[in-house]
């Protein structure tokens, strides 16, 4: 036998090769759409930042340094966070896991394999806010050109230590834990993960006041001993034109990042297959039942619906994360910085946006992937004497029976306790946010029946990346319409704020329903 | 009780399913055959409502599935190739689910899912998680589910498939019984011993179209013109019928590439 053998091609390689592709094939137009959109965010926060800066040159050039760095930590803590949960996904849930373990790799491999993807997932968020953020810092400085040139690597490097320090951490603690508690434990490092989040940004705000910029830069989140700080410094070496403490700065932050994902290839062998394995779970309650069924098709399909929501943990993981996130940004100031004197805290209307915003918040993983849920198991509705619109409504109650109630709830206490809104006006407020939540979240249900990935285990990409942004256009005008209503109301006579607004939310649940089942031939 | 007509499934330019007509009579057990990626499990999923056909029509029952599907559904019982059930859901919370979707009366639903759960071994199990089930176990599950409200059609891919010897005999069984109380089975599989042991009847589809229906002795008879159609089995048949019919016959070893 004549001829040439081929060079052999790295198995993990060609492995990447493919799922880069799969991520693009077909969907081109929608990757080109959410590139536009993260050019346009990318542009919009560069132009913030380099304002940002020059202002700081002129007033506190001292601070220019810490600034930088407070901004790449807190940066670099959202990655970590975000991290957190891909990681848990594509290391212990994902559908290819079984695939790729019956091949001949070593378990190493399948890991380098993971780690990618996971940088990959959170690579847009580095591009969108940590480049542009770097760039407006050199921009606004008069850094020289191949300053530009030199945040490619910068970019890069950054990547390296949320990504490894999530990986090490889901790897770590999948090792601490039996393996059929393996999802609880993704549950609880989100929790935790949020928490810390929280923490973080209630102390931030307890340093705050006007001159929240300032405080941060001189708080711990600048301190010259985090890496993040090293990362700042030798970017600032690179506007004053000097190569090697750039070079320096971005290895030593690098390192630190190169040592989390070592560390955690080397302890993989040992550590990763600890979280695999469908072990038995324990007996349900539903294994001794007084009364059988909930009595018609729509209460047992909504009683389905509850069940399935209720005990899966990945789904309440990113609940928490969402909500954690907008209690972060609308509360934490409020809770040092606001009071009655402030006549924007004691707001109802503020306050019924803040609730409707935590409805879209959980029905963003919980009714918007809704019917992306179903995956395989859809034959079961779809072959079922159910019309699409039952099993829809079914979907729109079900959720809404989760989300309406503790958004209601959450938002009353957050008025009256959080936000020193008068008892009476807090009852008024939950009360509005229960009657609106149908409508959000039947927007939400009927956006994600028009596109709905059925094969994804993650909550958060059971719908076309196209269709989540429209969603996000059309929450925003819901939350619109259903302030202005309310206020309208309010201003009438308190009680007829929750009425119109009741109505409002009634006659968008109808439309969505309508809209929804209109698209049942995408779900074959 | 089934009649398929005209039944056409196009998927782009690829045409899945061509002007396939059938009829399946009360009482009967239909063995439908047909290499992979003949049109099986696609002409199923028309059948029973998963897909659109692009042209013709199905009747379950003497409903039709694109303009009463409600009722043509309510008249069925399916169970897919890869049953994937609820896995958050247990097997009597499913059947519970099951039970509401069709209509059966609460106390009828309760006795019938206690009676075919212990017919089926999986009474010990009904408390447990779906997502804690073997294969085989969510198959008989889905089995289950499918009889629960005594439908007068069972449409069933592939019935047999991961299961071990007796619980593949139990479903034979149990099928027969449907037929023999009334009840008619449309059944896939790949495994020609089943469909010679069960099946009153026999539709072989090859690329979409459906080249041969009628009981085993009147296929015989198409496959062999002039025989006696006695000696052939049914994978005679079906090879001759599809044109598949060669045998591996190598001239020299041929190196299997297996380690010595």
């Amino acid at each position: 036998m004549t001829g040439t053998t081929a060079p052999t091609r790295s198995p993990v390689g060609a492995i990447l090769r493919s799922k880069w592709q799969m991520l693009f094939s077909g969907r081109t137009d929608q990757m080109a759409l959410l590139g536009v959109l993260g050019l346009g965010l990318a542009c919009v926060v560069f132009a913030l930042g380099r304002g940002f800066f020059r202002m700081l040159a002129e007033v506190r050039p001292d601070l220019l340094v810490p600034a930088l760095a407070s901004l790449l930590t807190l940066l670099a803590l959202c990655v970590t966070v975000l991290a957190l949960g891909t990681a848990f996904t594509r290391l212990y849930a994902s559908s290819d896991l079984p695939l790729l373990l019956s091949w001949p790799l070593s378990t190493r491999q399948v890991f380098t394999v993971k780690t990618v993807e996971v940088a990959a997932a959170e690579a847009p968020l580095i591009l969108i806010l940590g480049l542009p953020c770097m760039a407006a810092y050199g921009h606004a400085l008069g850094a020289p050109g191949w300053f530009y040139l030199a945040l490619a690597p910068a970019a890069a490097v950054f990547h390296l230590l949320p990504t490894g320090a999530a990986l090490l951490l889901n790897v770590a603690a999948m090792r601490l834990v039996p393996a059929y508690r393996a999802r609880e434990v993704g549950v609880a490092l989100g929790i935790l993960a949020g928490a810390l989040a929280y923490a973080a940004s209630h102390l931030l705000s307890a340093i705050g006041g006007t001159a929240v910029f300032t405080r941060l830069a001189e708080s711990w989140l600048g301190a010259s001993y985090l890496p993040t700080a090293w990362l700042a410094a030798g970017l600032h070496a690179a506007v004053a034109d000097s190569p090697e403490l750039f070079a320096l700065g971005l290895a030593t932050y690098g390192t630190t990042g190169a040592f989390a994902l070592a560390a955690g290839l080397a302890v993989v062998p040992r550590l990763f297959t600890a979280g695999w394995g469908g072990a038995p779970r324990r007996r349900l309650a539903g294994g001794r039942v007084r009364r059988f069924g909930a009595g018609s098709p729509a209460l047992g399909m909504v009683r389905k619906e509850i069940l399935v929501v209720l005990r899966d943990p990945t789904e309440w993981a990113q609940v928490a994360y969402g909500l954690v996130v907008i209690f972060v940004v609308f509360i934490s100031g409020r809770l040092r910085g606001g009071g009655p004197a402030d006549p924007f805290a004691v707001s109802p209307v503020l306050v019924f946006v803040i609730g409707l915003t935590l409805v879209v918040t959980m029905g963003l993983t919980l009714a918007l992937g809704a019917v992306g849920r179903e995956g395989a198991a859809r034959w079961f509705p779809l072959s079922a004497p159910l019309a699409a619109e039952d099993w829809l409504r079914a979907k729109m109650w079900g959720v809404s029976a989760v989300v309406a109630p503790v958004c209601s709830l959450l938002t009353g206490l957050l008025g009256g306790v959080g936000l020193g809104l008068p008892a009476g006006q807090a009852v008024l407020v939950g009360l509005a946010v229960l009657a609106c939540a149908p409508g959000s979240l039947a927007i939400s249900v009927a956006v994600g029946a028009g596109a709905p990935v059925f094969d994804s285990p993650d909550p958060r990409r059971r719908v076309a990346p196209s269709e989540t942004v429209a969603h996000f256009f059309l929450q925003a005008f819901y939350i619109g319409v259903a302030t202005a209503v309310f206020a309208l109301g309010l201003e009438a006579a308190p009680p007829v704020g929750p009425v119109l607004a009741a109505m409002a939310s009634y006659l968008v649940y109808r439309v969505s329903l309508r809209s929804a089942a209109s698209a049942r031939g995408r779900w074959e | 009780m089934i009649r398929l007509t005209g039944l056409t499934k196009r998927f782009g330019d690829l045409t899945a399913v061509e002007g396939l007509d059938l009829s399946v009579t009360r009482g009967e057990l239909f063995g439908f055959l047909g290499p992979n990626g003949a049109g099986k499990t696609t002409t199923i999923r028309m059948m029973v409502g998963l897909l659109r056909p692009t042209a013709g029509e199905v009747h379950i029952a003497g409903r039709d599935m694109a303009t009463d599907s409600i009722a043509a559904k309510a008249r069925l019982g399916y169970v897919p190739d890869e049953p994937v059930l609820y896995d958050k859901l247990s097997g009597l919370e499913f059947l519970q689910l099951a039970a509401d979707v069709y209509r059966v009366p609460a106390e009828r639903a309760r006795a019938r899912a206690a009676e075919l759960l212990d017919v089926f071994g999986l009474s010990d199990r009904a408390g447990d998680p779906i997502g804690a089930y073997s294969r085989g176990m969510r198959r008989r599950l889905a089995l289950v589910a499918a009889l629960l409200h005594e439908p007068e059609v069972l449409v069933l891919d592939e019935p047999t498939s991961a299961l071990d010897p007796k619980a593949a005999r139990l479903i034979k069984d149990v099928l027969r019984d449907f037929c023999r109380r009334g009840g008619t089975v449309f059944m896939s599989t790949h495994i020609l011993e089943i469909a010679e042991a069960m099946c009153s009847q026999v539709g072989i589809i090859d690329r979409g179209r459906l080249i041969a229906v009628g009981t085993l002795d009147e296929l015989r008879a198409l496959a062999e013109p002039g025989g006696n159609g006695r000696a052939a089995t049914l994978e005679d048949v079906f090879l001759r019928l599809t044109g598949d019919e060669g045998t591996f016959e190598a001239d020299e070893p041929f190196d299997t590439g297996t380690a010595p």
